[in-house]
């Protein structure tokens, strides 16, 4: 398990304990009963948020419009329809859920297109529409809002007052334990990779985009829950209640308490609720004291009030193999099927603007053979690398892989074919162990856990990596992180391994090391396509040798005639234009 | 000696590149630094700049003073100038702009003066004092590089790649400009790919691989080592 979600599900025993006692402290005080429902109904949709937020890194500033989406759904479900009063509060609560997910997914879309402070803008403009809705719709009481929504009654026991404690507890700890569910395992590693490096992610085969979709539906369907909830406690809802204000509190908490976490999501509600009711008679010193507090955490904790605590929960274990290893671990590598070339290039363009970054390359490679591209900065090796890989739209042409279209494809779905890639700064997940940046890579192939773990022991082993298995990436030497890089992207045995720049940085025994490393992946069976600067590495492995010049290839050939070429001579070296005054 | 390295180690963060370089560049000299991509030849500029790049050990004695314990702009002031990679212009401001941001440590009672002097060097600037730099061709964006560098009066330009993405003609003009400004005293520290076309217009040259300096001589030496063709393509020497 990553060891931030390790540390998340430790602490969560500690804070249930904390919200048992309490809750029998509250047994006789209704004020705080009150303040420890609202941290209830808070802390399901800063679950949600702290999870988009922390995981998928995308803002919300809008989660009061699917709050209000819940929160409405009961307040006129349980007001209008004529049904009794055991199932009339399920059904409505349900379908605002089931509401607010599907605003989620649609967010989740629109979303995909914005970044940073304009995804803000477009997150806070859903708030604002549906506030706006609220406030305009006839049916849902317009300005004063829908009054007198009925406390749920499930038979003899009315949920309100200090019951409504346990009832949104009850759902806040539901809550709690499908979000870390959520975080644990593949589906848990796949979000944490998308928290470290999304295109790292997304090309072993991750769908990044699918995630932060899903993400959003997600927490979308936790304000909703939270805002079903709420109507019924409160017994009334009115739009300014679920007005931006409620957006930048469910912020706060997140922040506060630590995005990325469950356990934070937990203190900062609770943090918020008891401000909130204890402040109460000092109406206008609350928004100074969140104030104060957010520049506090902000300075004195970044992470947040978990992300202080984090520190001082002992990591779990990370996963051990297995004592009887399932057979063939490391299977020999499967090349596509259909005997097609692993890869073949047509006609591929790229522009940029005026710029023509690669124009008009094809190849094709054979299976089984190390071909490396070269050419001076600025050639377009790396962009060609792109366009292979999914990375951004070609601009024409076409590339193939094992007889398969990938034109246009998601970089996860090329992945998937048996793709590899490594960076020319090695993308590694730094706030994740090797062990669990090589686990990512075996994301493609959807083994059952224990599986994945001796695969990724396997390939840890196969590059002399074993020792440094527990190592965060980002406390690697630099050689290593590039070995560590190369054995995450071979961890699913793929057929097809494009490398960029594996040599750059490292020192002579660690070239060496490399150069024995490639020979042996493609002894195994592996194509091997190579972005690389140094020469002495290019021609001593490579059976052959493309120059790329401008976006152009002017040579392809074995080393040998490639490195006698006067045109590439001229391309490396450049040419004394005649005439010119010499020193 | 205006610049003297000696056992220079520099890099990035965990990435070492630079491995033990000692250079010198004298008053009016124009030294060229060669060698394959990777070889860590920006690095060496910009760990003189100190631009992103990191002083791990060694020193830099610049005209007397001290370059290691030097911030860049500390380092502008003493005369040492940098044109980046990618020129790097404030592509939204005006030529003129832009030369008189380069004169920012300079005197400014002079200020005026030296917009004109550099005018009069670059005639195509003057035309399009009121322009955006962005609006440029990349010739007469590389010559606004090197004028707002000029506009500080530097004892020493350091170019890095002014020939990138020129057209041949242009790289003469370029090259022809830096043989002026050596004649004029400036002394010239140029990062080139283009090692032949560098070689005819350098006084010495260091060919750097691996973060170290491989080979160092004359121009005219150089030109004529097929050891330089080696260190940029493989292979043994023939």
């Amino acid at each position: 398990m990553i060891a931030r979600i390790g540390a998340d599900t430790r602490a969560l025993p500690v804070l249930a304990l904390v919200v048992i006692v309490f809750g029998i402290v509250a047994a006789g005080n209704p004020t705080f009963a009150q303040a420890g429902t609202y941290a209830a109904i808070y802390a399901i949709a800063a679950i949600g948020l702290s999870l988009l937020m922390g995981n998928v890194n995308q803002i919300s500033i809008g989660q009061a419009g699917f709050f209000g989406l819940g929160a409405y759904a009961v307040a006129y479900g349980t007001t209008s329809w004529t049904l009794p009063p055991a199932l009339s509060w399920p059904l409505a609560a349900a379908l605002g859920v089931a509401a607010a997910a599907l605003a989620g997914l649609a967010v989740g879309f629109i979303a995909l297109r914005f970044r940073g402070h304009y995804l803000a803008v477009a997150t806070l403009a859903f708030g604002l529409i549906c506030v706006g809705v609220f406030h305009e719709s006839a049916l849902l009481g317009g300005a004063i809002g829908i009054q007198n929504v009925p406390y749920p009654q499930f038979g003899p026991l009315t949920i309100s007052g200090y019951p409504a404690y346990w009832f949104a507890w009850a759902f806040a700890a539901l809550a709690a334990l499908v979000s870390i569910n959520l975080l644990r395992g593949r589906s848990g590693r796949a979000f944490e990779t998308i928290r470290n490096d999304e295109l790292a992610a997304e090309v072993l085969g991750i769908p990044t985009r699918r995630y932060k979709i899903v993400a959003f539906a997600y927490a979308g369907a936790l304000a909703g829950l939270a805002g079903a909830i709420y109507a019924a406690f409160l017994g009334i809802v009115v739009p300014d209640a679920v007005s931006v204000q409620l957006s930048i509190t469910l912020l706060l908490m997140v922040v506060l308490g630590g995005s990325g976490s469950v356990s934070g999501a937990l203190i900062g509600a609770a943090l918020l609720a008891i401000i909130d009711i204890s402040g109460n008679q000092f109406e206008n010193s609350r928004e100074v004291a969140y104030g104060v507090l957010v520049i506090a955490v902000v300075i004195a904790a970044p992470g947040g009030i978990f992300g202080l605590i984090r520190a001082r929960i002992n990591a779990p274990a990370a996963p051990r193999r297995s004592s009887s290893p399932p057979a063939e671990p490391h299977a020999a590598i499967a090349p596509p099927a259909n005997g097609r070339a692993p890869l073949a290039v047509s006609g591929v363009t790229k522009r940029f603007g005026g710029l023509v970054a690669v124009n008009d390359v094809s190849f094709t490679l054979e299976r089984g053979t190390l071909t490396s591209l070269i050419g001076p900065n600025g050639a377009g090796k790396t962009t060609l690398f792109n366009a292979i890989g999914g990375i951004g739209d070609l601009t024409a042409g076409s590339v193939t892989i094992a007889g398969v279209d990938v034109t246009g494809q998601q970089p996860h779905r090329i992945a998937a074919l048996g793709v590899g890639r490594t960076f020319q700064n090695a993308r590694l997940f730094g706030e994740m162990t090797v062990l669990e940046n090589v686990l990512a890579g075996t994301f493609r192939r959807r083994d059952p856990e224990r599986i994945a773990v001796e695969r990724a022991y396997a390939t840890l082993e196969r590059l002399e990596l074993a020792p440094l298995a527990n190592t965060l990436a980002r406390d690697l030497a630099f050689g290593d992180r590039r070995r560590v890089e190369l054995a995450r992207a071979i961890a699913a045995d793929p057929w097809l391994l494009l490398v960029d720049e594996p040599a750059a940085g490292l020192n002579a025994s660690e070239r060496d090391r490399l150069q024995r490393d490639l020979l042996a992946l493609r002894d195994d069976g592996m194509t091997l396509l190579l972005i690389e600067h140094d020469m002495r590495l290019v021609m001593a492995i490579s059976e052959r040798v493309m120059v790329l010049k401008f976006g152009t290839l002017i040579a392809d050939g074995p080393p040998e005639n490639v490195r006698n070429d006067p045109g590439v001579v001229a391309a490396y070296l450049g040419t004394a234009v005649p005439g010119t005054a010499t020193a | 000696m205006l610049l003297e390295i000696r056992d220079l180690h520099a890099g990035y963060g965990a990435l070492d590149v630079l491995r033990g370089i000692s250079l010198d560049v004298d008053r009016g000299e124009l030294v060229a630094v060669l060698g394959p991509n990777g070889a860590g030849k920006s690095t060496l500029l910009r760990a003189i700049s100190h631009m992103e790049a990191d002083v791990r050990s060694g020193s830099i004695a610049f005209d007397g003073h001290d370059l290691v314990r030097a911030s860049t702009v500390a380092g502008v002031g003493f005369g040492c100038l940098h044109v980046p990679e990618g020129r790097r212009l404030f592509t939204e401001l005006t030529v003129d702009d832009n030369l008189r941001l380069g004169a920012y440590t300079a005197d400014r009672r002079t200020l005026d003066a030296d917009v004109a002097a550099i005018y009069e060097r670059f005639p195509s600037l003057a035309q399009r004092k009121s322009q955006i730099a962005f609006s440029l061709s990349g010739g007469e964006q590389q010559m606004l590089a090197i004028g707002r560098a000029l506009m500080a009066r530097p004892k020493l330009l350091m170019l890095d790649e002014p020939s990138t993405g020129l057209a041949p003609l242009i790289v003469a003009q370029i090259f022809d400009l830096l043989a002026d400004l050596k004649r004029a005293g400036t002394a010239l520290l140029v990062v080139e790919q283009n090692a032949y076309l560098t070689l005819q217009h350098a006084d010495r040259a260091y060919v750097l691989e691996g973060g170290a300096i491989a080979l160092a001589g004359t121009a005219t030496e150089l030109a004529a080592d097929p050891r330089v063709r080696a260190i940029y393509l493989g292979g043994s020497v023939t």
